[in-house]
């Protein structure tokens, strides 16, 4: 899958690489601030995963690292003695794309955000 | 520079990629009820042959495919999304399936490289 590209070496990789530890900082911030001490419920929940998804998007961004795609994925969920596997894979290059998760859990709910992040050659 | 690809070749077509992972997802576990000891291999399962169909398409995309297998048991589930990418040739689709135990809801993303 490699076409020519005009100018620069595909074999270069991404001037800045994505910086996997900063975002995850923000996840942990972000679902923390937002779901701390928060009971679920259905309505308030749907919006809020919407909100959190966009507000982690812009927050990434924030971090103007060049030529990556961004991709944040929400998911929250009610506690309730059910039984869950949430699994993702991925076709991409290992070398320059790559991801960050974070779990939060209280008492009612549970959170878990992905950010991918894919290299624009 | 390619500008003799047909807009089919490029951009992601959601009927197309629904009707892989249906099948993926039927192949994996349609008739199953919800085992704790399976899930792990059934996401993989249907991540795994998600992706090689994919890949079948030939097309110049980078794809991320995420599954959630979860037990019926009255609780409640919210997923969402929000991406950066070129609104012209990426795209998502998100199918939901279910049966008398357990959901299944597999996202595909494809990007474009």
């Amino acid at each position: 899958m490699h076409g020519s590209t005009a100018g620069s070496d595909p074999r270069s990789g991404p001037p800045k690489r994505f910086p996997v530890a900063a975002v995850d900082e923000i996840l942990r911030d972000v679902l923390g601030s937002c779901l701390r001490e928060q009971q679920y419920e259905p309505a308030r929940c749907r919006d809020m995963a919407k909100d959190i998804a966009e507000v982690i998007k812009v927050r990434v961004k924030d971090l103007m690292i060049p030529r990556y795609k961004i991709v944040v994925v929400t998911h929250i969920g009610q506690l309730n003695e059910q039984s869950m596997q949430i699994g993702s894979r991925c076709l991409w290059d290992p070398a320059s794309d790559t991801f960050a998760s974070y779990v939060f859990k209280n008492t009612s709910l549970f959170a878990l955000a992905v950010v991918y992040a894919v290299y624009f050659e | 520079m390619d500008d003799f690809q047909s807009a089919e070749e490029t951009t992601f077509v959601v009927d197309e990629v629904s009707a892989i992972i249906k099948e993926a997802i039927e192949s994996a576990i349609g008739g199953n009820a919800y085992q704790h000891s399976k899930v792990n291999q059934w996401t993989t399962s249907v991540v795994e042959q998600t992706l090689n169909q994919l890949t079948k398409l030939g097309k110049p995309f980078k794809y991320i495919v995420t599954c959630v297998i979860m037990q019926k048991n009255g609780a409640g589930l919210h997923t969402a999304s929000s991406c950066f990418w070129d609104n012209s040739s990426d795209g998502t689709c998100t199918v939901r399936w279910e049966n008398k135990t357990m959901y299944c809801i597999v996202s595909a993303f494809g990007l474009a490289i």
